[in-house]
């Protein structure tokens, strides 16, 4: 007999479950303290309006809608499986507490009438809901399965990337003010050794399904169908799970409008040179103001990270760069655009950790960029022997009424062949003070331990740490057990000399240099850096020369309250790598564990893209997102020019909103172009540059929204997002609203994590939205 | 289990010292703990209400701290479910017990002496269950044995519904091979 999941989960609610020893209670009671600890920081009960993090993902209302709308025939499942009670009617969801089999498990507590029957039978309601959605997200990814089967890499992102020439915007500096609140659960308390530890890779069997029963009803027989495709696809997402880095399978539709070009044979060209950097950015400082509800909300956060000292710290000081936001451009003034490439996604995970602490992300925060290639875009073709293939899809846009088009151009890298370079790998941590607050040196330590992990036999590891002085704990190694005793063996204190790690990372580096292995420091900080010379600007010019040697600085930042992005993201750029924000352990299992190749491995350096428009079809354009990734048009194939880089099996979109001249349609029609697309890159290992080229015309159009690729829609969704959140022209949050059900319609095409993540950030985003226009106390 | 109402009242008086608000909040929720803790040490009553014992001991120390964000069930969960890992992972010189440290440890096989008293199918069930991972674990314990709701269990983990949902497919995956494997 086949265990379905229904089944399975009653009987891990039937485990025995004895009753409590008698004396247990006396026992507990005789131990409540004589006199309870008083409270350190009164806390204000929270009221329904500003308790913990908005209802955003109102799965229960979903749960409920759909109980109620078809909800009978699991229901009826569910009873039906207790014989002698009649099929349900289609309410029975609300009174299954008797005969329902969930609750009969639940009953060991129930028959003691500590439980009442309503709980009994809200429990079952709920696991009910639950497996309907859960069947219903199972019916949509086998129906894409059943539609094609295409190998992709799982998602995008990766190495910094470059302006530098042209961004001389005027820069406004943000000084987060208040303190931080940190609405998490309260850490486990005292010995806290528990460690999250194990986000263990687990591979499962492909599983079959086994024929369907002869049923009476046509109802089961459907229902048993979906349990059975339910359980495929969990054995499937297992298989996708196990295989991590290279290779993954994975069930994707198949785009309707995208197409991708024949790579042109790369031409060679000058090699490079040392890149010349303009830094004409002005800095400004504007205060905003505390974020939190009340003032006992901000002195919440801190206490509960058993880091009192910290406390007491000054108030938070959250430093951004806004770079403004690209205008549109007339073509017949400036018919290209030109642009280093971006996988970073740092800024998705930024605001995510904003919303999830219910509160508006300043705009200087928002990347469009780095939020649109933080998504996965399984519809995209993966290359096989070139590096990259590139590909357009354009259409109205569901954003503008007046008749605007939406380009979106991709990239997508090749899944990495055969076995990565052996990498050494120097593991910059920063151990200063500010790493103790909300426990940022524990979230680093758990990260890494996931990196460790997933290293090859052939990879060495080194560590070397940071506080007021740097030290080399480690030269690299192979033993990585001692390297992660060590690094779990740190406490976090003193001051930041994150110029002096990374100097001695360095030495480090170019001592202990072999041939055939590359080269990566990955630093692990909140970017507060206190001491030795501290701007940026002195440690970057190493930063550059290290890079050009080839030894890549990947940055990860940690912490919220005084995190520093801007010098984070600054650092990566010039270090030829990756700027990720880590804020939760599953983002760090992302980033090291199923994207590790491409974070480790580069397919092509200092990429950068040239898109150029045809002035009788493209009136006007405006490129969404890299704005501080600008390259002047003269200089794309200036191989100097520092540009962007991107991993193995990444893939990088660019977005644009298209205003088309009169007669666009009567050209198009005898053949006209769009636009045509080109990108530079430098191959790895190779010292010539390469260009690629895609002609977009009529062929890669699609009506709009309805005929649009998943990707097409799930780019839209995040740009549109990012360009609300940062307030860009044109755009308010009231403009969320409608958001919310695009973007529940892509959410429900996908079964991906980031997909959902979107949908409920962007719900968050438009409940805090409302609160604010509420007029309630909210910022 | 204090699913009815809010407790945050209840909390905010224990949390200022108010002790029949604390009793209060034992006795609607150390059932749940038990039963937790029970499963987890694999039906040794006298070590399940021991770390029943240290739980609410440490949940009076960090009562403070407590935030309130989180129902007051749903953070003694946490609290218990860390004791019992301490439990089974402290060096143990003073246990010679073999058997205790083997009924204890997350273990391949089944237990014989639990299966006996369990029946063999719950026995091995829980040994699968210990067996996880322990995200899984963590969650498949708070799902079904101490009866969290999964919104709930998501703001402990600081992740979205969708992902401990994803969570427990994945856990019900691995127990439905395993179990598949035995018989």
């Amino acid at each position: 007999m086949r265990l379905d999941d229904k089944t399975l989960a009653q009987k891990l609610r039937q485990q025995p479950n004895p009753e409590p020893p008698p004396e247990l209670l006396e026992r507990l009671l005789a131990d409540l303290p004589e006199a309870l600890p008083a409270p350190i920081e009164q806390v204000a009960a929270p009221t329904a309006s500003t308790a913990g993090r908005p209802v955003w993902r109102s799965w229960a209302t979903a749960a409920s809608l759909v109980t109620l709308v078809g909800g009978g025939w699991l229901a009826y499942q569910v009873i039906g499986q207790a014989p002698p009670v009649a099929p349900a009617p289609e309410s029975a969801v609300a009174d299954t507490s008797a005969e329902d089999p969930f609750s009969r498990a639940g009953v060991v507590s129930a028959e003691e009438g500590n439980e009442s029957t309503t709980e009994v039978s809200a429990r079952a309601a709920e696991d009910v809901a639950e497996l309907q959605i859960l069947e219903q997200e199972v019916a949509v990814a086998d129906e894409l399965d059943r539609r094609s089967e295409v190998t992709v890499p799982d998602q995008v992102l990766e190495p910094g990337v470059k302006e530098k020439t042209a961004a001389v915007r005027p820069v406004d500096r943000i000084v987060r003010g208040g303190t931080e609140a940190r609405p998490v659960e309260p850490a486990p308390v005292g010995d806290q050794p528990v460690s999250e530890s194990s986000l263990r890779k687990i591979t499962a069997p492909r599983e079959t399904a086994a024929a369907g029963e002869p049923t009476l009803a046509r109802k089961q027989e459907l229902s048993e169908e979906r349990a059975e495709l339910g359980a495929r696809l969990e054995a499937l997402g297992y298989v996708q799970e196990g295989e991590v880095a290279s290779g993954r399978q994975r069930n994707v539709r198949r785009p309707q409008g995208a197409t991708s070009s024949a790579p042109a044979p790369p031409p060679p060209s000058p090699s490079p040179s040392p890149s010349p950097r303009v830094e004409s950015k002005r800095l400004e400082e504007v205060v905003v103001a505390p974020p939190d509800h009340d003032g006992a909300s901000s002195s919440r956060g801190q206490v509960q990270h058993d880091d009192r000292e910290a406390a007491r710290e000054e108030p938070n000081r959250m430093l951004f760069d806004h770079y403004g936001v690209n205008p549109l451009v007339a073509t017949r003034e400036d018919s290209q655009s030109t642009f280093g490439l971006d996988v970073d996604t740092g800024s998705f995970t930024l605001v995510r950790r904003y919303l999830d602490d219910g509160r508006l992300p300043p705009a200087a925060a928002v990347r469009v960029e780095e939020i649109v290639n933080a998504l996965p875009y399984p519809d995209l073709r993966v290359p096989r022997r070139a590096d990259f293939a590139l590909a357009a899809e354009w259409g109205s846009s569901p954003w503008s009424p007046s008749g605007r088009q939406l380009l979106r151009w991709t990239l997508q890298g090749r899944e990495a062949i055969g076995e990565r370079t052996p990498t050494d790998l120097i593991l910059v941590v920063d151990t200063s003070g500010s790493m103790n607050r909300e426990n940022r040196l524990g979230l680093v330590k758990r990260s890494l331990e996931l990196l460790i992990e997933e290293l090859g036999a052939h990879d060495r590891l080194a560590l070397v740490t940071y506080g007021g002085r740097g030290q080399v704990v480690f030269e690299p190694t192979h033993e990585r057990e001692r390297v992660f005793a060590a690094l779990d063996a740190l406490r976090p204190s003193g001051s930041t000399n994150l110029e002096e790690g990374l100097i001695l990372a360095y030495d480090l580096a170019s001592r202990t240099r072999r041939r055939g292995v590359s080269q990566r420091l990955i630093l692990c900080s909140d970017g507060v850096a206190n001491v030795g010379r501290t701007g940026p600007d002195s440690i970057l010019e190493r930063i550059d020369d290290e890079a050009r040697g080839g030894v890549e600085l990947t940055t990860v930042g940690f912490g919220m309250g005084n995190y520093n992005d801007v010098l984070m993201e600054q650092l990566a750029d010039r270090g030829d790598g990756r700027y990720a924000y880590v804020d939760r352990l599953e983002e760090a299992h992302r980033l090291f564990v199923e994207e590790l190749t491409g974070t480790l491995q580069t397919l092509g350096a200092e990429a950068r893209a040239q898109v150029e428009f045809n002035p009788d079809i493209v009136e006007s354009y405006r490129l969404l997102g890299y704005e501080n990734r600008d390259i002047a048009d003269h200089r794309f194939r200036d191989d100097s020019v520092d540009a962007g880089e991107i991993g193995v099996g990444h893939t990088v979109t660019a977005l644009y909103e298209l205003v088309l001249t009169p007669e666009a349609e009567r050209r198009l029609a005898a053949g006209g172009e769009l636009a045509t697309l080109r990108l530079r890159y430098r191959p790895e290992g190779s010292d010539r540059f390469a260009e690629e080229e895609l002609v977009v015309g009529r062929r890669s159009a699609v009506e709009g929204w309805n005929q649009a690729s998943f990707g097409w829609r799930l780019a839209a969704v995040a740009a549109r997002f990012a360009e609300i959140l940062r307030g860009a022209p044109g755009v308010s949050l009231q403009d969320l609203d409608s958001l919310v059900y695009r973007a529940r319609e892509v959410a429900e095409q996908s079964d991906e994590e980031t997909v959902w993540q979107l949908l409920d950030m962007i719900e968050q985003a438009r409940n805090l939205a409302g609160l604010a226009q509420g007029g309630a106390d909210w910022q | 289990m204090a699913r009815t109402g809010d407790d945050r009242e209840t909390v905010h008086a224990a949390a200022r010292g108010d002790r029949v608000a604390a009793q209060e909040l034992v006795e609607s929720t150390y059932r749940d703990v038990w039963s937790t803790l029970i499963r987890l040490t694999g039906g040794d009553s006298e070590l399940a209400a021991d770390l029943t014992q240290e739980t609410y001991r440490k949940a009076w120390q960090a009562l403070p701290k407590f935030q309130g964000r989180a129902k007051f069930s749903t953070w003694i969960y946490r609290i218990a479910y860390n004791t019992f890992l301490n439990h089974i992972r402290r060096p143990r010189a003073v246990q010679p017990l073999e058997e205790e440290a083997a009924q204890q440890l997350p273990a391949d096989t089944v237990d014989p002496v639990a299966a006996l008293s369990w029946g063999e199918e719950a026995a091995g069930l829980r040994e699968a269950v210990l067996a996880l991972p322990d995200d899984l674990r963590f969650t498949v314990a708070a799902r079904y044995w101490q009866g969290l709701r999964v919104r709930e269990i998501a703001s402990l983990e600081e992740v979205s519904p969708a992902a401990i949902r994803k969570r427990l497919r994945k856990a019900l995956a691995v127990l439905r091979l395993t179990l598949e494997e035995v018989s």
